[in-house]
This record gives structure tokens, C-alpha cells and sequence, in this order.
């Protein structure tokens, strides 16, 4: 074991690889080290990443069962996209969805808040509000399915409590089918935002805060002007999170909980695109699904960061 | 852990002359909190005690406890689910996947936060971007690209699968990591003659560690529950994953919900105890990357 | 954070890239046709390792037992083949059959649960025709399920396996509690209606079951089709020359709908977490009717065990033109298949004789084969249903034959339909709509 003179020791003197005896060959190879660090990632993202996507979008244009190779019929499938039904519904699911995005914001925000300010017991609802994150799709799915069967424990409790009248079967009213599953995927994506909320109110300038309730300042225009606003950058965060989630993860969840129903009235883009894909075989339709999916994903995270940027200078 | 419940309370109930009021109020919000907690322990009591008990028990009071305790449905997901075998080939897959993530997105967000060179913006653009390609929008590609090099129903393809639907959360978590790395320490080492793989090692990642706990949890989590991508690419029994199999157990004709539950249950022991020991790590490593 | 301004940015790039792509398409190119020889197989030179895909196994608690012993007695005639039976998840069976034949990557032999699935995938699928023996030909029922157009002639991309549909179950303990005959046979649907309102009035529940997934709706449909339209309607339909639209196809709706109205059904029919849980409860005698499987899972066999083989009793819907059945399963080959002659011994071996009778036994699958007889301790049942099904004239069920895309939209309109939150009519024109999208 002994140190060869080639290998570089961190306590080691630092005159023996000087920035003197640099050379030109040095300088080159010092710049192809991002190139060899990132190349393997890049490699496997290429391959199963890039080019799968790239495959995709050419699929888009194409009619395709997945026998015969795929047809090029141009544009015609994001004409269908236009006068398909389905894909608005399921789209305006989504947007639904994002719509409740304040919800989204708040109630973990408010939680965290709780936690920061020790509420007793604040470590085990720490850990507690976290646990829904460790479930998968289907642990969640088929739970939810026992508990809000009409004879399942929920209704059991609302009678028990006196409030019978409210009992329904809340994965089968069109109406109520699409609130539960945000409500549920809400309580789901809960706990990582109660952390990320948490840790950062933890690293929050406590000098703003005694200055701002030395001038006068209420509790609410502190926690509003003080707290909020250096808040800004996680809140931007989150958001940003949970729209890509809603857009691209909650298929499992859909699909084990209500299977898109009732009818279609809980269905998501991504569940559509699955159901075509495998269900009806039209491989390259589900193309043109995904390529409107992600491109409908990019706008509305840009508009939520523009959103968010926009309130900040407006406040400033 | 005593003095900080003390001083706890102190902070939750100032001192000053309590109005009932704002102590009704507090009594409230406490009260909002435990019922939301008890909607997120209710399930694993639900599951458990469904689990442990007969459908016609089951029946007679959906929510409450078991009249009497049956280890049968366990014993049954052991003998017909086999759920050992398929959490050892959950395992199987999702170890190596996460070790290799690890690796790959600490060597990628090393390179693009630390480095200068051309298109390096543009690289983490693109790497930002594919995190939101929809994975279900892309199984078909994916299993054509598997297939082509022969690794259909083999791990190491679902491993590669789940490596690189994963990777761009990964790199960009772990960027945000590096990012609070000061560029000195970096910089000092490399004078000390230490390469830049022996920087990473030694200067960085001991800094970066909670992050890289994080990401490994997180990653844990997701792929451990993931299943499309698993029942395409692994479709034989032998490989079978715990997520699969209990999807396809559900769709039984002879199931009970005591078995399902029993299975749901057991497919939960690996992520809640990897969620137990990483807990602290997992709140430290959000932050941090929320922040930067 | 910036960097997200730069998404939509990136996403236009990608589908730059996507779009130059294009050029450079795949096309694996089909594997040639290779034309088996006539005749069953010889297992001296049958030889190699065959996978085998199957929903029913580890799915069916009796089949599960079965397949085993079966795949044993493969393995004495053909002692060189080794087989890999596997249980596929019934849920994503179709997505699982949508991935091998687009990446041409697959079993060798491969179960289609019904004639849906069959034609689904039917330009994926070998043709058979030069395989099969003249005597299967005339032994073995049920080849319009793998043959387009629905002939008993043409091309066969299968090979039909077992006798099934649903039958009608009474508890006839139940029925005799309530004043009504036990040897029940209603003459109409209003006849069976007022039969539950006699149950009902008596505290008795008429009807279990459960219809979450609308499976049950699609099974009420089917038995309903033949009492009011005939088997070339049935055709005509699953063609598309009958729209769903036709006051014909609507009027085969009305039954469920009726019994529905008339409060027949347990309340929480479309929520149950499992369908099964109705069998279940009928086997309990806590429901006097159910719409049961004629054979192998909540079939007499189950009942009888449960309730005594005295007091399960049967009818067929009321004035039936011809009686649904259909093979259970059929065996198909997909063109990939790399050892399509091994895959054959397998299908001609589960289509003989030995394997018909043992199924038989082992599960209540009813025989496909004119020349496998029931055994002589056949319980009544199985009688009554194999004398139905030879006697009557029989064809597959509608539901099975269009489309199994169209079927699931029928299943969740349906259910909105029976709980009164949309017409009939617009439920039609939605399934005309997936029927119309599916034949583009």
C-alpha cells in the first residue's frame, strides 16, 4: 500500500501539483472532465430519455396499432385532439386539478406554521403528516376504495356522528367523484410540503422579524410582508412540484382508486393517454396525447413561475 | 429531547394573560391537526386490522377492531401471493437502481454546478425539462429501446429504465445540493493536487450528505411503488415485483380483503422503516434543495 | 428556478429533435408466416421451451389448481417440451399483449380471454388452419370466436377451449320462503320483475351482486340480447351495420333498467371494492338471485357446495331466441412466436380428449368436444346446462363480440345510465362514438 507518486493525497504538499506545472495537455484534459463526469448520465439519458421522447413526438404524426408500421398522416391526429371530448374532459380534470393550487399551498403551509410554532405533539404530527408520502398508488387506491364504500368506515363514522344524512358513495357521484381524489391526492403530497415549508420557516432571518414587530407591525402584516415574502422562493418551488406531479403521477392513484369514473369525470390526461395506448391500441393518437400533455405542462409551470416572480416585484 | 418539549411549550403558550379567546382558538387548530394526523395512521390501523381478521368479520364493522385476531390472510399472501419473493425481487431492482442514480446524478450535478463549459445552461435546461415527460407517455419507446438490446425480462433493464426516468429529479435535486458547496473549498482542494473525482469524495459529498440521503429516499420511495413500467418490462413470474403482483393478486376472483390487506400491509414494510431511519435526513434535504 | 422559463423552450427543441427523427422511422419488418404441418404433432420431434400466457391461472382458484396437473400431463405426451406457464394480471392483460406485439417479443402460446381480445390482436396472430386436424374441426365448438366474421369456416387464429356463459342462479329455499314455485322459469322479464317484488315484499333481497367495474351490466346485457334480437343482429351490430343508436339496441337495455327502477339490486351495487363479494353473499342465502358464471367461478359448483345442489336452481332469460355461450378461452400463437411448433403440440394437447375431460373434472369447465361426455356423477347442473347448450341453438354472447374498447365504455355508461344521472340514448351515442373511433 504504498501512496505511488501519481496519486494525489489531499494532505499532500500542494507545490508538487502546482498550478506551475500546468501545461497545455493538462489544460485540456481539466477541460474534458465535466464531459467524462457527465457522460454517463447524459448516455443513459439519451438512450432511454431523449430519444424514447423524440420517438414519441415522430409517433404523434403517425397512425399506429403497433402491427403494421406506423402511418404518417401529419397533423391529423392533434385535429382529432381538437374535437375529441375526452381529451377536454380530461384536460379540464387537470386543470381542475391545478386550479386548487392555492389549497395545495396553503394547507401545508399552514400546517408547517403549526409545526414551527411547536404545537404540542409537534413531532409526531411531523412525522404523521409524512407517513400518506410512503404509500404507493395502490396502498392508497384500494384503502380509500374500502373507506369510502358506502358501507365502509366513513359513512360508518358520519352516522355514528350523527351526521348520517351526509353519507354518500363518494367515488361514484360525478360531482363529488373529482373533489374526493383532490382531496385525497392533497392529503397524499402532503407531508413533502410540510417539510419543505418547515425546514425553511426553521431557516428563516429572525432579525427581520423582531425589526418588523418593533416597528408596530401586526401579526398578520408580519407574516404576510416578513415571512411570506422571504418564503417566496419555496412557495415557487412547491408549485412547481405539485403541477408536474398532477400532470405526470397521479395516474396510478386515478387508476386503482376510480378507474377515470364515474363515466369519465375523474379521468386525467395521463390516464387517457394510457387508455388509449393500451386499451384501444392507438399507439400513435396516445403519441399526440403525450406531446399535448407536455407542452400544456410547460405553460402552466411557466405561467405559475411568472405568476409568483410577478407578485414579488409587485409587492417590492 | 425533554428541554426542547419545555421550551416548546413555552413558545406555543406565552406567558402573558391568556384570553379564552385565543386559548378556544388554539384548541381548535390542535384539534384540526390530530384529526388530519388520525386520517394518516388510520389506514396502516385499517389495513392491519383488516389483515388480521375474517371477511364476515370484516362485514359486521368495516371501521372497528377485529373480533377476534386470524394470522390466516398473512399466512395465506405468504403462501399464494408468495409476497416474499416478489419484496426480494422488489429489492432486487430497486437497490441496485438507487445505488446507481446515486452515482450517476452525483457525478452529472457535480459536473454542471462546478464546472464551466459550453451549453452548460442549456444541458440543465434539457435535464429540468424531461422531468416533466409524463412516464406513461413513454413505455412504448422505452420497451422498444430495452428490447433492442436484449434485456427484456432481465433486472438489469428495469434497472437502467428506472435509472433514467428518475435521473432528472435526481441531478436537479442534487444540483441545488452542490450549489450551496462554496466554490473555494473546491478550489483549495484542487491546489492541494487533488483530482476532481477525489474532490467530489472528499470535499464534497461529505457536505452534501443529507441531500444525498434524501434523494436516495426519495428515489426509494417512488420506485418501490412504481408499476407500469415493471409489469412492461418484467413480465415473467420469477422477476415479478411487489407492486405487480399485488396488482394482479387484486384482480383475483377468489380474493378477500383480508388478503389484499395483508399483502398492501407487508408491500409497506420496506418504505415505512427506510422512511423511520431517514426521517431527519428527508426534512434537512428538502429544505435545502427548495431553497437553492 | 430561471431555468423553468427555459422549459417550454427545451420542449420545442425535443420536438424538433422528435420531428427530425421521424426520418429515421423503425420497421422491424414482419417474421415470415412458416406454415406448420398438417396433423398432430409428433412428440418424438416436438421439441424445446415454450411460454405460456395465461389470465385465468393464479387467477381462478379451481383453474389455478388445474393447470399444473394439465401442464403435467403436456409434459408425459411430450416429454421434450418444457413449458413456462405464466399467470399474467388480469387488469393489464391487454397492455401486456399491446407491448409484445408492438415490440414482436412474447409467449409462444398465448390465451385470449375472449373473441374481443382475439380480434384486437388478431393481425398479430398466426393463422391455424394448417394445423388444425379435420377431426378437431368437427369435434371442438365455439370456432366462430377465432374466426373473422364470426364462420364456423375461415380462418381460425385460435383454438377454442371449454363451453361458458352466465346463467341465471335461484335460491329456491328463498323462493319457496316467498310463495314462489322452485322449479321457477320466468316468461318474461316483467314475470322476473315481479318475482323480486314478491322477494322483496317478503325481506328477502332479490338480486346480489356488484357492478363497480359495470361488468355485471355488460353480463345483464348480453342475456337480455336474445330476447329481443336475433344472432344476425348480433352480427350485424358487432359489424357495425346495426348503429347502437337503433331503438332494437336500446330495447336490450330495458331489462337491467327495469329490475333497477323496481329496486331489485342491493344499494350498494356500483361501489363495491370487490364483485365477487355478490357471489358471495348469495352463497351466504342472503340474496335469492344472482347472475352467475355457467361454469368453472360462482357457477353451480360453488353454489351447490354452499347452498346444497338441491336448492340451487336455474333459468335462462325469458323467451330466448338462442341461448349465449362461448368457448372460455382460446389458445392463439403470435406470429413472433419463436417455437410455434411446440406451441402447437400445446394447443392441440389442451384441445384433445385427456386434457377436455380432466378440465372437466378439475374445474366445471364444460367440455368444448362433441365426444367428451359428463361423467355419470355429474351433478344436475352441469346436465341441465350442457343439454341447454347442445340442444338450443346457441351463439356467442353480443358483448363479446364487439370490441372490448366498446364494452368498456358501455360498462361505465351504463352504470351512470342505471343510477338515473344520464339517458339512454346519450350513453348510445357515446358507444357508437367508441365503436366509430375503434373501426377509423
Amino acid at each position: 500500500m504504498t501512496a505511488s507518486p501519481d496519486t494525489p493525497s489531499v494532505g499532500g504538499p500542494a507545490q508538487v501539483r502546482g498550478p506551475a506545472r500546468g501545461t497545455r495537455l493538462r489544460r485540456a484534459a481539466a477541460r474534458a472532465t465535466p464531459l467524462f463526469l457527465l457522460a454517463p448520465a447524459l448516455a443513459l439519458l439519451a438512450w432511454l430519455m431523449v430519444f424514447p421522447a423524440a420517438d414519441a413526438v415522430r409517433l404523434a404524426f403517425t397512425d399506429w396499432d403497433g402491427f403494421s408500421d406506423p402511418k404518417w398522416i401529419g397533423l391529423d391526429n392533434f385535429k382529432d385532439l381538437l374535437s375529441d371530448d375526452r381529451f377536454t374532459q380530461a384536460l379540464t380534470h387537470n386543470l381542475i386539478i391545478i386550479a386548487v393550487l392555492p389549497i395545495w399551498i396553503a394547507v401545508p403551509y399552514s400546517l408547517a406554521w403549526g409545526l414551527h410554532r411547536k404545537i404540542p405533539g409537534w413531532r409526531f404530527f411531523r412525522f404523521a403528516f409524512f407517513l400518506p408520502v410512503v404509500l404507493s398508488p395502490v396502498v392508497i387506491g384500494v384503502y380509500y376504495g374500502m373507506f369510502l364504500d358506502p358501507n365502509g368506515p366513513f359513512n360508518g363514522l358520519l352516522r355514528a356522528i350523527g351526521l348520517g344524512g351526509l353519507a354518500r358513495e363518494w367515488t361514484n357521484e360525478p360531482g363529488i367523484a373529482l373533489p374526493v381524489v383532490i382531496v385525497i391526492v392533497i392529503w397524499w403530497t402532503l407531508g413533502i410540503g410540510v417539510l419543505i415549508f418547515l425546514s425553511a420557516l426553521s431557516n428563516l432571518d429572525g432579525e427581520l422579524e423582531d425589526a418588523a414587530r418593533v416597528d408596530g407591525a401586526s401579526r398578520w402584516q408580519i407574516q404576510r410582508h416578513v415571512i411570506f415574502w422571504q418564503m417566496r422562493p419555496v412557495i415557487q418551488f412547491w408549485a412547481i412540484i405539485i403541477v408536474i406531479l398532477s400532470f405526470t403521477s397521479f395516474f396510478p392513484l386515478i387508476y386503482t382508486l376510480t378507474e377515470g369514473g364515474p363515466g369519465f369525470a375523474t379521468a386525467t390526461v395521463d390516464f387517457y393517454l394510457y387508455q388509449e395506448a393500451f386499451d384501444n391500441g392507438n399507439l400513435g393518437y396516445a403519441s399526440a396525447v403525450a406531446v399535448a400533455l407536455v407542452v400544456v405542462i410547460g405553460s402552466v409551470s411557466g405561467l405559475a413561475v411568472a405568476l409568483l416572480r410577478g407578485r414579488r416585484k409587485a409587492i417590492r | 429531547m425533554s428541554t426542547q418539549t419545555v421550551a416548546g411549550r413555552a413558545r406555543w403558550a406565552p406567558g402573558s394573560a391568556a384570553r379564552i379567546g385565543r386559548r378556544g382558538r388554539r384548541v381548535a387548530v390542535w384539534l384540526i391537526f390530530a384529526t388530519l394526523a388520525a386520517s394518516t395512521i388510520y389506514p396502516l390501523f385499517f389495513l392491519l386490522s383488516t389483515a388480521l381478521r375474517t371477511s364476515e368479520d370484516y362485514r359486521r364493522a368495516p371501521g372497528g377492531l377485529p373480533h377476534e385476531l386470524t394470522f390466516d390472510n398473512v399466512q395465506r399472501a405468504f403462501s399464494e401471493m408468495d409476497i416474499g419473493r416478489l419484496a426480494l425481487n422488489s429489492l432486487l431492482v430497486v437497490v441496485p437502481a438507487v445505488l446507481l442514480l446515486t452515482v450517476l446524478s452525483c457525478l452529472a450535478a457535480y459536473a454542471l454546478v462546478h464546472f464551466e463549459f459550453p451549453l452548460r445552461r442549456t444541458t440543465l435546461a434539457i435535464v429540468a425539462a424531461l422531468m416533466a415527460l409524463p412516464p406513461a407517455a413513454i413505455v412504448i419507446p422505452i420497451f422498444k429501446a430495452i428490447l433492442d438490446v436484449n434485456l427484456l425480462n432481465n433486472r438489469l433493464g428495469l434497472i437502467l429504465a428506472y435509472a433514467a426516468l428518475q435521473l432528472p429529479f435526481s441531478i436537479f435535486l442534487l444540483a441545488s445540493f452542490m450549489r450551496a458547496v462554496p466554490g473555494e473549498l473546491l478550489k483549495a482542494a484542487m491546489l492541494d493536487g487533488a483530482g476532481p473525482l477525489r474532490t467530489l469524495w472528499s470535499v464534497v459529498l461529505p457536505l452534501v450528505r443529507p441531500g444525498l440521503l434524501t434523494l436516495m429516499t426519495l428515489n426509494f420511495l417512488f420506485l418501490w411503488n412504481e408499476f407500469l413500467y415493471s409489469l412492461v418490462l418484467l413480465q415473467r413470474e420469477p422477476e415479478r415485483t411487489m407492486m405487480v403482483g399485488i396488482g394482479q393478486f387484486q384482480g383475483h376472483f377468489d380474493q378477500s380483503l383480508g388478503i389484499v390487506s395483508a399483502g398492501l400491509m407487508m408491500s409497506m414494510i420496506p418504505p415505512l422503516l427506510i422512511f423511520f431511519f431517514f426521517q431527519r435526513d428527508l426534512a434537512r434535504g428538502l429544505t435545502t434543495g427548495a431553497l437553492k | 428556478m430561471r431555468n423553468w422559463l427555459k422549459l417550454v423552450c427545451t420542449l420545442a427543441l425535443v420536438g424538433a429533435l422528435g420531428a427530425f427523427a421521424s426520418g429515421c422511422g423503425g420497421s422491424d419488418g414482419d417474421q415470415g408466416g412458416g406454415g406448420g404441418s398438417a396433423g398432430p404433432p409428433n412428440p418424438a420431434t416436438v421439441k424445446g421451451k415454450i411460454v405460456v400466457w395465461d389470465v385465468f391461472y393464479k387467477s381462478f382458484p379451481s383453474y389455478t389448481k388445474a393447470v399444473p396437473k394439465l401442464d403435467e400431463a403436456f409434459k408425459r405426451k411430450y416429454p421434450n417440451v418444457e413449458v413456462e406457464h405464466v399467470a399474467q394480471p388480469f387488469g393489464e392483460y391487454a397492455a401486456l399483449q399491446q407491448a409484445a406485439f408492438t415490440g414482436r417479443q412474447g409467449p409462444d402460446v398465448m390465451m385470449m380471454p375472449n373473441a374481443g381480445s382475439l380480434r384486437q390482436f388478431q393481425k398479430g396472430l398466426e393463422e391455424l388452419n394448417d394445423r388444425i386436424t379435420p377431426e378437431q374441426q368437427e369435434q371442438l365448438t365455439g370456432w366462430e370466436t377465432v374466426t373473422p366474421g364470426y364462420q364456423v369456416e375461415g380462418p381460425h387464429y385460435g383454438v377454442p377451449i371449454a363451453q361458458t356463459d352466465f346463467m341465471f342462479y335461484f335460491n329456491k329455499k328463498l323462493f319457496r320462503k316467498a310463495g314462489l314455485p322452485t322449479d321457477f322459469q320466468p316468461k318474461s322479464w316483467e314475470d322476473l320483475r315481479d318475482a323480486g317484488l314478491k322477494l322483496k315484499a317478503a325481506g328477502i333481497q332479490p338480486f346480489t351482486g356488484g357492478n363497480k367495474e359495470g361488468y355485471e351490466s355488460q353480463w345483464w346485457w348480453h342475456m337480455a340480447w336474445p330476447t329481443v334480437n336475433t344472432k344476425e343482429q348480433a352480427i350485424a351490430l358487432a359489424e357495425g351495420k346495426l348503429p347502437f343508436t337503433d331503438p332494437a339496441v336500446a330495447r336490450t337495455f330495458e331489462p337491467e333498467l327495469m329490475m333497477q327502477k323496481a329496486g331489485l339490486f342491493e344499494k350498494d351495487r356500483f361501489t363495491t371494492p370487490f364483485f365477487n363479494d355478490g357471489y358471495l353473499r348469495f352463497a351466504d342465502g342472503k340474496g335469492a338471485m344472482v347472475l352467475g358464471g355457467s361454469t368453472n367461478t360462482a357457477y353451480w359448483g360453488d353454489f351447490n357446495k354452499a347452498l346444497g345442489q338441491e336448492n340451487v336452481g336455474m333459468f335462462l332469460p325469458p323467451g330466448s331466441k338462442y341461448v349465449s355461450m362461448q368457448p372460455e378461452w382460446s389458445w392463439s400463437i403470435p406470429k413472433f412466436a419463436k417455437n410455434k411448433d411446440a406451441a402447437w403440440a400445446y394447443i392441440d394437447f389442451m384441445a384433445g380428449k385427456e386434457a377436455t375431460r380432466m378440465l372437466f373434472d378439475l374445474t366445471g369447465e364444460l367440455p368444448s368436444r362433441k365426444d367428451v361426455p359428463l361423467p355419470a356423477d355429474a351433478p344436475p347442473q352441469a346436465r341441465q346446462i350442457r343439454d341447454w347448450y347442445r340442444d338450443k341453438p346457441t351463439f356467442i354472447a353480443t358483448d363479446v363480440l364487439v370490441p372490448s374498447q366498446v364494452t368498456q365504455t358501455m360498462n361505465t355508461e351504463a352504470k351512470e345510465v342505471l343510477q338515473g344521472r344520464r339517458s339512454l340514448e346519450d350513453m348510445l351515442k357515446a358507444v357508437q362514438a367508441t365503436f366509430d373511433k375503434v373501426n377509423r
